[in-house]
Protein backbone atom coordinates (compact mmCIF):
# COMPACT_ATOMS: atom_id res chain seq x y z
CA UNK A 1 0.00 0.00 0.00
CA UNK A 2 1.27 3.49 -0.85
CA UNK A 3 1.57 6.28 1.70
CA UNK A 4 1.58 9.02 -0.91
CA UNK A 5 -1.56 11.10 -0.21
CA UNK A 6 -1.74 12.42 -3.78
CA UNK A 7 -1.65 8.92 -5.23
CA UNK A 8 -4.30 7.68 -2.79
CA UNK A 9 -6.51 10.66 -3.68
CA UNK A 10 -6.07 10.11 -7.42
CA UNK A 11 -6.78 6.36 -7.25
CA UNK A 12 -9.84 6.79 -5.06
CA UNK A 13 -11.32 9.62 -7.10
CA UNK A 14 -10.83 7.66 -10.32
CA UNK A 15 -12.58 4.60 -8.88
CA UNK A 16 -15.50 6.65 -7.52
CA UNK A 17 -16.05 8.32 -10.90
CA UNK A 18 -15.63 5.01 -12.77
CA UNK A 19 -18.13 3.15 -10.56
CA UNK A 20 -20.74 5.90 -10.79
CA UNK A 21 -20.31 6.17 -14.56
CA UNK A 22 -20.77 2.38 -14.73
CA UNK A 23 -23.98 2.79 -12.75
CA UNK A 24 -25.13 5.42 -15.26
CA UNK A 25 -24.47 2.97 -18.11
CA UNK A 26 -26.43 0.26 -16.27
CA UNK A 27 -29.33 2.69 -15.78
CA UNK A 28 -29.35 3.40 -19.51
CA UNK A 29 -29.33 -0.33 -20.33
CA UNK A 30 -32.22 -0.92 -17.91
CA UNK A 31 -34.12 1.91 -19.63
CA UNK A 32 -33.47 0.38 -23.06
CA UNK A 33 -34.59 -3.13 -22.10
CA UNK A 34 -37.59 -1.98 -20.06
CA UNK A 35 -40.54 -4.03 -21.45
CA UNK A 36 -43.11 -1.81 -19.71
CA UNK A 37 -41.89 1.38 -21.37
CA UNK A 38 -44.11 1.18 -24.50
CA UNK A 39 -47.10 -0.17 -22.66
CA UNK A 40 -47.07 2.72 -20.22
CA UNK A 41 -46.89 5.19 -23.13
CA UNK A 42 -49.92 3.54 -24.77
CA UNK A 43 -51.79 3.49 -21.51
CA UNK A 44 -51.05 7.17 -21.01
CA UNK A 45 -52.36 8.03 -24.50
CA UNK A 46 -55.52 6.01 -23.85
CA UNK A 47 -55.95 7.71 -20.50
CA UNK A 48 -55.54 11.18 -21.98
CA UNK A 49 -57.96 10.45 -24.83
CA UNK A 50 -60.56 9.08 -22.45
CA UNK A 51 -60.02 12.03 -20.15
CA UNK A 52 -60.70 14.54 -22.89
CA UNK A 53 -63.81 12.74 -24.18
CA UNK A 54 -66.48 13.89 -21.69
CA UNK A 55 -66.26 17.55 -22.59
CA UNK A 56 -69.59 18.24 -20.90
CA UNK A 57 -67.99 17.54 -17.53
CA UNK A 58 -64.96 19.81 -18.03
CA UNK A 59 -67.09 22.78 -18.98
CA UNK A 60 -68.57 22.83 -15.50
CA UNK A 61 -65.21 23.55 -13.79
CA UNK A 62 -64.70 26.78 -11.89
CA UNK A 63 -61.61 28.65 -13.10
CA UNK A 64 -60.48 29.56 -9.57
CA UNK A 65 -60.64 25.92 -8.42
CA UNK A 66 -58.68 24.77 -11.50
CA UNK A 67 -56.08 27.51 -10.93
CA UNK A 68 -55.67 26.50 -7.28
CA UNK A 69 -55.27 22.81 -8.19
CA UNK A 70 -52.76 23.59 -10.96
CA UNK A 71 -50.76 25.81 -8.58
CA UNK A 72 -50.69 23.04 -5.96
CA UNK A 73 -49.53 20.47 -8.53
CA UNK A 74 -46.87 22.89 -9.82
CA UNK A 75 -45.69 23.45 -6.25
CA UNK A 76 -44.99 19.71 -6.04
CA UNK A 77 -42.50 20.08 -8.90
CA UNK A 78 -44.58 19.31 -12.01
CA UNK A 79 -44.69 21.71 -14.95
CA UNK A 80 -47.88 23.10 -16.49
CA UNK A 81 -47.18 21.17 -19.68
CA UNK A 82 -47.58 17.90 -17.79
CA UNK A 83 -51.09 18.62 -16.60
CA UNK A 84 -53.45 17.35 -19.31
CA UNK A 85 -56.70 18.30 -17.63
CA UNK A 86 -58.31 18.99 -14.30
CA UNK A 87 -61.82 17.63 -13.94
CA UNK A 88 -64.05 16.15 -11.23
CA UNK A 89 -64.11 12.36 -11.02
CA UNK A 90 -67.21 10.94 -12.69
CA UNK A 91 -68.61 8.45 -10.23
CA UNK A 92 -69.89 5.15 -11.54
CA UNK A 93 -71.47 4.29 -8.23
CA UNK A 94 -74.93 5.62 -9.18
CA UNK A 95 -76.66 3.81 -6.31
CA UNK A 96 -74.40 5.48 -3.76
CA UNK A 97 -74.82 8.82 -5.53
CA UNK A 98 -78.58 8.46 -5.33
CA UNK A 99 -78.48 7.67 -1.62
CA UNK A 100 -76.15 10.59 -0.90
CA UNK A 101 -78.29 12.93 -2.98
CA UNK A 102 -81.37 11.78 -1.08
CA UNK A 103 -79.63 12.28 2.23
CA UNK A 104 -78.53 15.80 1.28
CA UNK A 105 -82.03 16.72 0.15
CA UNK A 106 -83.58 15.58 3.45
CA UNK A 107 -81.15 17.80 5.35
CA UNK B 1 -24.67 5.97 64.55
CA UNK B 2 -21.41 4.36 63.43
CA UNK B 3 -23.29 2.10 61.06
CA UNK B 4 -25.07 5.13 59.63
CA UNK B 5 -21.76 6.98 59.08
CA UNK B 6 -20.19 3.90 57.46
CA UNK B 7 -23.15 3.60 55.08
CA UNK B 8 -22.98 7.31 54.32
CA UNK B 9 -19.25 7.05 53.65
CA UNK B 10 -19.72 4.09 51.33
CA UNK B 11 -22.36 6.02 49.35
CA UNK B 12 -19.92 8.93 49.06
CA UNK B 13 -17.03 6.68 48.01
CA UNK B 14 -19.18 5.01 45.34
CA UNK B 15 -20.56 8.32 44.07
CA UNK B 16 -19.40 10.04 40.91
CA UNK B 17 -18.23 13.11 42.81
CA UNK B 18 -15.11 11.31 44.08
CA UNK B 19 -13.81 10.73 40.54
CA UNK B 20 -15.26 13.85 38.93
CA UNK B 21 -12.65 15.86 37.03
CA UNK B 22 -12.51 19.14 35.16
CA UNK B 23 -12.60 17.14 31.90
CA UNK B 24 -15.91 15.54 32.86
CA UNK B 25 -17.29 18.99 33.66
CA UNK B 26 -16.21 20.38 30.29
CA UNK B 27 -17.74 17.46 28.40
CA UNK B 28 -21.02 17.71 30.33
CA UNK B 29 -21.05 21.40 29.39
CA UNK B 30 -20.45 20.42 25.73
CA UNK B 31 -23.41 18.04 26.00
CA UNK B 32 -25.62 20.79 27.41
CA UNK B 33 -24.57 23.19 24.61
CA UNK B 34 -25.40 20.52 22.00
CA UNK B 35 -28.79 19.99 23.66
CA UNK B 36 -29.39 23.74 23.48
CA UNK B 37 -28.50 23.75 19.75
CA UNK B 38 -30.84 20.81 19.16
CA UNK B 39 -33.86 22.10 21.05
CA UNK B 40 -33.57 25.89 20.92
CA UNK B 41 -31.93 26.31 17.50
CA UNK B 42 -33.45 23.24 15.83
CA UNK B 43 -30.16 21.83 14.48
CA UNK B 44 -31.25 18.29 13.54
CA UNK B 45 -32.73 17.59 16.99
CA UNK B 46 -33.49 13.96 16.12
CA UNK B 47 -29.75 13.29 15.84
CA UNK B 48 -28.17 15.89 18.05
CA UNK B 49 -30.31 15.41 21.16
CA UNK B 50 -29.44 11.70 21.71
CA UNK B 51 -25.78 12.46 20.91
CA UNK B 52 -25.76 15.30 23.44
CA UNK B 53 -27.47 13.27 26.14
CA UNK B 54 -25.16 10.32 25.47
CA UNK B 55 -22.22 12.70 25.95
CA UNK B 56 -23.58 13.81 29.33
CA UNK B 57 -24.15 10.20 30.42
CA UNK B 58 -20.69 9.11 29.27
CA UNK B 59 -19.05 11.69 31.52
CA UNK B 60 -20.71 10.63 34.74
CA UNK B 61 -17.89 8.81 36.57
CA UNK B 62 -18.48 5.23 37.81
CA UNK B 63 -21.51 4.90 35.53
CA UNK B 64 -21.12 1.14 35.09
CA UNK B 65 -21.59 1.31 31.31
CA UNK B 66 -19.21 -1.60 30.78
CA UNK B 67 -22.24 -3.88 31.17
CA UNK B 68 -25.96 -3.80 30.45
CA UNK B 69 -27.78 -2.00 27.67
CA UNK B 70 -25.21 0.80 27.37
CA UNK B 71 -22.52 -1.78 26.72
CA UNK B 72 -24.73 -3.41 24.08
CA UNK B 73 -25.27 -0.05 22.37
CA UNK B 74 -21.50 0.43 22.27
CA UNK B 75 -21.09 -3.04 20.77
CA UNK B 76 -23.67 -2.20 18.11
CA UNK B 77 -21.36 0.56 16.92
CA UNK B 78 -18.13 -1.37 17.44
CA UNK B 79 -19.35 -4.38 15.48
CA UNK B 80 -20.92 -2.26 12.69
CA UNK B 81 -24.49 -3.42 13.38
CA UNK B 82 -26.23 -0.05 13.37
CA UNK B 83 -24.89 1.64 10.19
CA UNK B 84 -26.27 -1.01 7.78
CA UNK B 85 -29.64 -0.92 9.60
CA UNK B 86 -29.74 2.86 9.21
CA UNK B 87 -29.02 2.37 5.51
CA UNK B 88 -32.00 -0.02 5.29
CA UNK B 89 -34.25 2.77 6.53
CA UNK B 90 -32.61 5.39 4.30
CA UNK B 91 -33.18 3.11 1.29
CA UNK B 92 -36.85 2.69 2.22
CA UNK B 93 -37.27 6.46 2.53
CA UNK B 94 -35.43 7.43 -0.66
CA UNK B 95 -36.88 7.72 -4.13
CA UNK B 96 -34.21 6.77 -6.68
CA UNK B 97 -36.51 8.02 -9.47
CA UNK B 98 -34.84 11.45 -9.93
CA UNK B 99 -31.44 9.76 -10.23
CA UNK B 100 -32.68 7.13 -12.71
CA UNK B 101 -34.48 9.82 -14.72
CA UNK B 102 -31.33 11.95 -14.98
CA UNK B 103 -28.26 9.63 -14.67
CA UNK B 104 -25.80 12.43 -15.44
CA UNK B 105 -26.38 13.67 -11.87
CA UNK B 106 -24.31 10.65 -10.81
CA UNK B 107 -21.30 12.73 -11.83
CA UNK B 108 -22.29 15.44 -9.35
CA UNK B 109 -22.43 12.82 -6.61
CA UNK B 110 -18.93 11.70 -7.61
CA UNK B 111 -17.58 15.26 -7.81
CA UNK B 112 -18.82 16.06 -4.31
CA UNK B 113 -16.55 13.29 -2.99
CA UNK B 114 -13.59 15.59 -3.77
CA UNK B 115 -13.92 16.91 -0.21
CA UNK B 116 -13.31 13.41 1.14
CA UNK B 117 -9.99 13.15 -0.63
CA UNK B 118 -8.92 16.72 0.10
CA UNK B 119 -9.40 16.03 3.81
CA UNK B 120 -7.64 12.68 3.45
CA UNK B 121 -4.59 14.39 1.97
CA UNK B 122 -4.74 17.15 4.58
CA UNK B 123 -4.98 14.65 7.44
CA UNK B 124 -1.92 12.77 6.21
CA UNK B 125 -0.02 16.04 5.95
CA UNK B 126 -0.78 16.98 9.59
CA UNK B 127 0.51 13.66 10.88
CA UNK B 128 -2.34 11.15 10.84
CA UNK B 129 -1.66 7.69 9.44
CA UNK B 130 -3.19 6.72 6.08
CA UNK B 131 -5.89 4.64 7.81
CA UNK B 132 -6.77 7.45 10.23
CA UNK B 133 -6.75 9.98 7.37
CA UNK B 134 -9.16 7.84 5.34
CA UNK B 135 -11.55 7.61 8.28
CA UNK B 136 -11.34 11.38 8.85
CA UNK B 137 -11.77 12.20 5.16
CA UNK B 138 -15.07 10.35 4.88
CA UNK B 139 -16.63 13.04 7.13
CA UNK B 140 -16.71 15.09 3.91
CA UNK B 141 -19.28 12.66 2.56
CA UNK B 142 -21.70 14.01 5.22
CA UNK B 143 -22.80 10.46 5.80
CA UNK B 144 -22.84 9.57 9.50
CA UNK B 145 -23.38 5.80 9.22
CA UNK B 146 -20.60 5.42 6.62
CA UNK B 147 -18.24 7.55 8.74
CA UNK B 148 -18.89 5.32 11.76
CA UNK B 149 -18.58 2.19 9.64
CA UNK B 150 -15.21 3.20 8.21
CA UNK B 151 -13.83 4.61 11.48
CA UNK B 152 -14.70 1.42 13.37
CA UNK B 153 -12.79 -0.59 10.78
CA UNK B 154 -9.79 1.67 10.10
CA UNK B 155 -9.34 3.92 13.14
CA UNK B 156 -11.48 2.80 16.13
CA UNK B 157 -9.41 5.04 18.43
CA UNK B 158 -10.85 8.10 16.60
CA UNK B 159 -14.43 6.83 16.39
CA UNK B 160 -15.89 9.30 18.90
CA UNK B 161 -14.40 12.43 17.37
CA UNK B 162 -15.18 11.32 13.80
CA UNK B 163 -18.78 10.40 14.61
CA UNK B 164 -19.39 13.66 16.43
CA UNK B 165 -17.79 15.73 13.65
CA UNK B 166 -19.79 13.88 10.96
CA UNK B 167 -23.14 14.24 12.71
CA UNK B 168 -22.44 17.82 13.80
CA UNK B 169 -21.68 18.90 10.24
CA UNK B 170 -24.71 17.00 8.95
CA UNK B 171 -26.86 18.96 11.35
CA UNK B 172 -25.17 22.20 10.27
CA UNK B 173 -25.78 21.62 6.53
CA UNK B 174 -28.23 24.57 6.30
CA UNK B 175 -25.59 26.88 7.79
CA UNK B 176 -22.39 25.67 6.10
CA UNK B 177 -23.53 25.06 2.53
CA UNK B 178 -25.35 28.25 1.39
CA UNK B 179 -22.31 30.61 1.61
CA UNK B 180 -20.17 28.11 -0.33
CA UNK B 181 -22.92 27.64 -2.93
CA UNK B 182 -23.28 31.39 -3.39
CA UNK B 183 -19.51 31.89 -3.58
CA UNK B 184 -19.18 29.63 -6.62
CA UNK B 185 -22.33 30.67 -8.52
CA UNK B 186 -23.71 33.86 -10.01
CA UNK B 187 -27.30 34.97 -9.44
CA UNK B 188 -27.98 34.07 -13.08
CA UNK B 189 -26.76 30.49 -12.41
CA UNK B 190 -28.98 30.18 -9.38
CA UNK B 191 -32.04 31.39 -11.28
CA UNK B 192 -31.88 28.58 -13.87
CA UNK B 193 -35.15 26.63 -14.01
CA UNK B 194 -34.55 23.00 -14.86
CA UNK B 195 -36.71 20.92 -17.20
CA UNK B 196 -39.17 18.45 -15.77
CA UNK B 197 -37.76 14.94 -15.27
CA UNK B 198 -39.10 12.04 -17.31
CA UNK B 199 -41.33 9.49 -15.65
CA UNK B 200 -39.50 6.42 -14.34
CA UNK B 201 -41.27 3.08 -14.66
CA UNK B 202 -41.71 0.59 -11.83
CA UNK B 203 -39.57 -1.87 -13.79
CA UNK B 204 -36.62 0.54 -13.72
CA UNK B 205 -37.08 1.27 -10.02
CA UNK B 206 -37.14 -2.44 -9.13
CA UNK B 207 -34.35 -3.61 -11.42
CA UNK B 208 -31.91 -0.79 -10.60
CA UNK B 209 -31.31 -1.67 -6.90
CA UNK B 210 -30.74 -5.33 -7.78
CA UNK B 211 -28.33 -4.63 -10.63
CA UNK B 212 -26.50 -1.88 -8.69
CA UNK B 213 -26.06 -4.13 -5.63
CA UNK B 214 -24.66 -7.03 -7.64
CA UNK B 215 -22.30 -4.93 -9.78
CA UNK B 216 -20.92 -2.65 -7.03
CA UNK B 217 -20.67 -5.40 -4.41
CA UNK B 218 -18.73 -7.63 -6.77
CA UNK B 219 -16.33 -4.76 -7.39
CA UNK B 220 -16.07 -3.58 -3.75
CA UNK B 221 -17.11 -6.45 -1.43
CA UNK B 222 -16.27 -4.59 1.84
CA UNK B 223 -19.30 -2.31 1.41
CA UNK B 224 -21.77 -5.05 0.54
CA UNK B 225 -23.53 -4.77 3.91
CA UNK B 226 -23.98 -0.99 3.62
CA UNK B 227 -24.97 -0.90 -0.04
CA UNK B 228 -26.98 -4.10 0.14
CA UNK B 229 -29.13 -2.82 3.00
CA UNK B 230 -29.64 0.53 1.23
CA UNK B 231 -30.86 -1.24 -1.88
CA UNK B 232 -32.95 -3.78 0.07
CA UNK B 233 -34.76 -0.93 1.81
CA UNK B 234 -35.38 0.68 -1.57
CA UNK B 235 -36.69 -2.61 -2.98
CA UNK B 236 -39.18 -2.82 -0.08
CA UNK B 237 -40.37 0.63 -1.13
CA UNK B 238 -40.56 0.08 -4.86
CA UNK B 239 -41.68 -3.53 -5.16
CA UNK B 240 -45.26 -2.57 -4.37
CA UNK B 241 -45.89 -5.81 -2.49
CA UNK B 242 -43.86 -5.26 0.70
CA UNK B 243 -45.53 -2.14 2.05
CA UNK B 244 -45.41 -3.41 5.65
CA UNK B 245 -41.67 -4.04 5.49
CA UNK B 246 -41.08 -0.65 3.88
CA UNK B 247 -43.20 1.01 6.55
CA UNK B 248 -41.27 -0.68 9.37
CA UNK B 249 -37.89 0.11 7.77
CA UNK B 250 -38.60 3.78 7.19
CA UNK B 251 -40.35 4.45 10.50
CA UNK B 252 -40.09 2.13 13.50
CA UNK B 253 -36.78 0.48 12.66
CA UNK B 254 -34.82 3.57 11.59
CA UNK B 255 -36.14 5.54 14.56
CA UNK B 256 -35.13 2.79 16.99
CA UNK B 257 -31.68 2.36 15.45
CA UNK B 258 -31.18 6.14 15.31
CA UNK B 259 -31.77 6.33 19.06
CA UNK B 260 -29.18 3.60 19.65
CA UNK B 261 -26.65 4.88 17.12
CA UNK B 262 -26.85 8.52 18.14
CA UNK B 263 -26.83 7.74 21.87
CA UNK B 264 -23.94 5.35 21.31
CA UNK B 265 -22.08 8.08 19.41
CA UNK B 266 -22.55 10.37 22.40
CA UNK B 267 -21.30 7.64 24.71
CA UNK B 268 -17.98 7.64 22.86
CA UNK B 269 -17.45 11.31 23.85
CA UNK B 270 -15.65 10.62 27.11
CA UNK B 271 -13.35 13.33 28.44
CA UNK B 272 -10.18 11.23 28.18
CA UNK B 273 -10.76 10.27 24.52
CA UNK B 274 -12.25 13.56 23.35
CA UNK B 275 -10.37 16.41 25.02
CA UNK B 276 -7.15 16.39 23.04
CA UNK B 277 -5.51 18.15 20.13
CA UNK B 278 -6.38 15.36 17.68
CA UNK B 279 -10.11 16.00 18.17
CA UNK B 280 -9.65 19.67 17.27
CA UNK B 281 -7.67 18.65 14.17
CA UNK B 282 -10.41 16.19 13.17
CA UNK B 283 -13.14 18.80 13.58
CA UNK B 284 -11.19 21.33 11.47
CA UNK B 285 -10.38 18.71 8.81
CA UNK B 286 -14.02 17.60 8.79
CA UNK B 287 -15.11 21.17 8.10
CA UNK B 288 -12.56 21.45 5.27
CA UNK B 289 -13.84 18.16 3.85
CA UNK B 290 -17.42 19.34 4.02
CA UNK B 291 -16.72 22.71 2.39
CA UNK B 292 -14.54 20.99 -0.23
CA UNK B 293 -17.29 18.50 -1.06
CA UNK B 294 -19.90 21.24 -1.41
CA UNK B 295 -17.57 23.34 -3.58
CA UNK B 296 -16.62 20.30 -5.71
CA UNK B 297 -20.27 19.51 -6.42
CA UNK B 298 -21.20 23.11 -7.25
CA UNK B 299 -18.14 23.63 -9.49
CA UNK B 300 -18.89 20.40 -11.36
CA UNK B 301 -22.52 21.55 -11.62
CA UNK B 302 -21.27 24.75 -13.24
CA UNK B 303 -19.20 22.74 -15.67
CA UNK B 304 -22.25 20.61 -16.49
CA UNK B 305 -24.32 23.77 -16.96
CA UNK B 306 -21.73 25.11 -19.40
CA UNK B 307 -21.60 21.81 -21.34
CA UNK B 308 -25.39 21.35 -21.67
CA UNK B 309 -26.00 24.96 -22.62
CA UNK B 310 -27.48 26.22 -19.36
CA UNK B 311 -29.95 23.40 -18.64
CA UNK B 312 -28.45 22.40 -15.27
CA UNK B 313 -28.71 24.62 -12.22
CA UNK B 314 -25.28 24.33 -10.53
CA UNK B 315 -26.93 24.52 -7.09
CA UNK B 316 -28.00 20.88 -7.32
CA UNK B 317 -24.29 19.91 -7.27
CA UNK B 318 -24.02 20.75 -3.57
CA UNK B 319 -26.55 17.99 -2.80
CA UNK B 320 -23.90 15.48 -3.88
CA UNK B 321 -22.48 15.50 -0.34
CA UNK B 322 -25.19 12.94 0.45
CA UNK B 323 -26.78 14.22 3.69
CA UNK B 324 -30.22 12.93 2.62
CA UNK B 325 -32.46 14.87 2.26
CA UNK B 326 -31.07 17.95 4.06
CA UNK B 327 -28.58 18.83 1.29
CA UNK B 328 -31.31 18.59 -1.38
CA UNK B 329 -33.53 20.85 0.71
CA UNK B 330 -30.72 23.42 0.93
CA UNK B 331 -30.42 23.40 -2.90
CA UNK B 332 -34.18 24.02 -3.09
CA UNK B 333 -34.06 26.87 -0.55
CA UNK B 334 -31.09 28.68 -2.13
CA UNK B 335 -32.57 28.20 -5.62
CA UNK B 336 -35.98 29.54 -4.63
CA UNK B 337 -34.32 32.56 -2.95
CA UNK B 338 -32.84 33.50 -6.34
CA UNK B 339 -35.98 32.65 -8.29
CA UNK B 340 -39.24 31.94 -6.42
CA UNK B 341 -40.48 29.89 -9.40
CA UNK B 342 -37.54 27.52 -9.06
CA UNK B 343 -38.29 23.99 -7.82
CA UNK B 344 -34.97 22.19 -7.52
CA UNK B 345 -35.86 19.66 -4.83
CA UNK B 346 -36.53 16.68 -7.11
CA UNK B 347 -33.55 17.56 -9.34
CA UNK B 348 -31.28 17.80 -6.28
CA UNK B 349 -32.42 14.37 -5.05
CA UNK B 350 -30.51 12.84 -7.99
CA UNK B 351 -27.03 13.98 -6.86
CA UNK B 352 -28.12 13.49 -3.25
CA UNK B 353 -28.76 9.78 -3.79
CA UNK B 354 -25.66 9.55 -6.00
CA UNK B 355 -23.72 11.07 -3.09
CA UNK B 356 -24.87 8.30 -0.74
CA UNK B 357 -23.71 5.68 -3.22
CA UNK B 358 -20.53 7.69 -3.97
CA UNK B 359 -19.58 7.97 -0.29
CA UNK B 360 -20.14 4.23 0.17
CA UNK B 361 -17.98 3.55 -2.90
CA UNK B 362 -15.25 5.89 -1.58
CA UNK B 363 -15.37 4.06 1.78
CA UNK B 364 -15.19 0.69 0.03
CA UNK B 365 -12.25 1.79 -2.09
CA UNK B 366 -10.35 3.00 0.95
CA UNK B 367 -11.15 -0.21 2.83
CA UNK B 368 -9.93 -2.27 -0.11
CA UNK B 369 -6.72 -0.23 -0.31
CA UNK B 370 -5.88 0.01 3.37
CA UNK B 371 -7.32 -2.94 5.29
Amino acid sequence: MTDNPWLIMAINMTIVFAVLILLGVLMHIIYLVDPTKKKSTKAEVAEVSSATAPSAVTTTNHDEVVAAIVAAVCAMGYSKSQIASVRPIVSTGWKLDGRLLGRNVTR
Amino acid sequence: MDAFLVALNSVWVDSGFISFTMGHGIMILVGIILLYLAFAKGFEPLLLSPIAFGCILANIPNNGFHEGVMNLIGLGIKYEIFPPLIFLGVGAMTDFGPLIANPKTLLLGAAAQIGVFVALGGAMMVGFTAKQAAAIGIIGGADGPTSIYLASKLAPELLGAIAVAAYSYMSLVPLIQPPVMKLFTTKKDREIVMEQLREVTRFEKVVFPVVATISISLLLPPITSLLGMLMLGNLFRESGVTARLADTSENALINTVTIFLATGTGLTMTADSFLNLETIKIIVLGLIAFIGGTAGGVIFGKLMCWVDGGKTNPLIGSAGVSAVPMAARVSQVVGSQANPANFLLMHAMGPNVAGVIGTAVAAGTMLAMMK
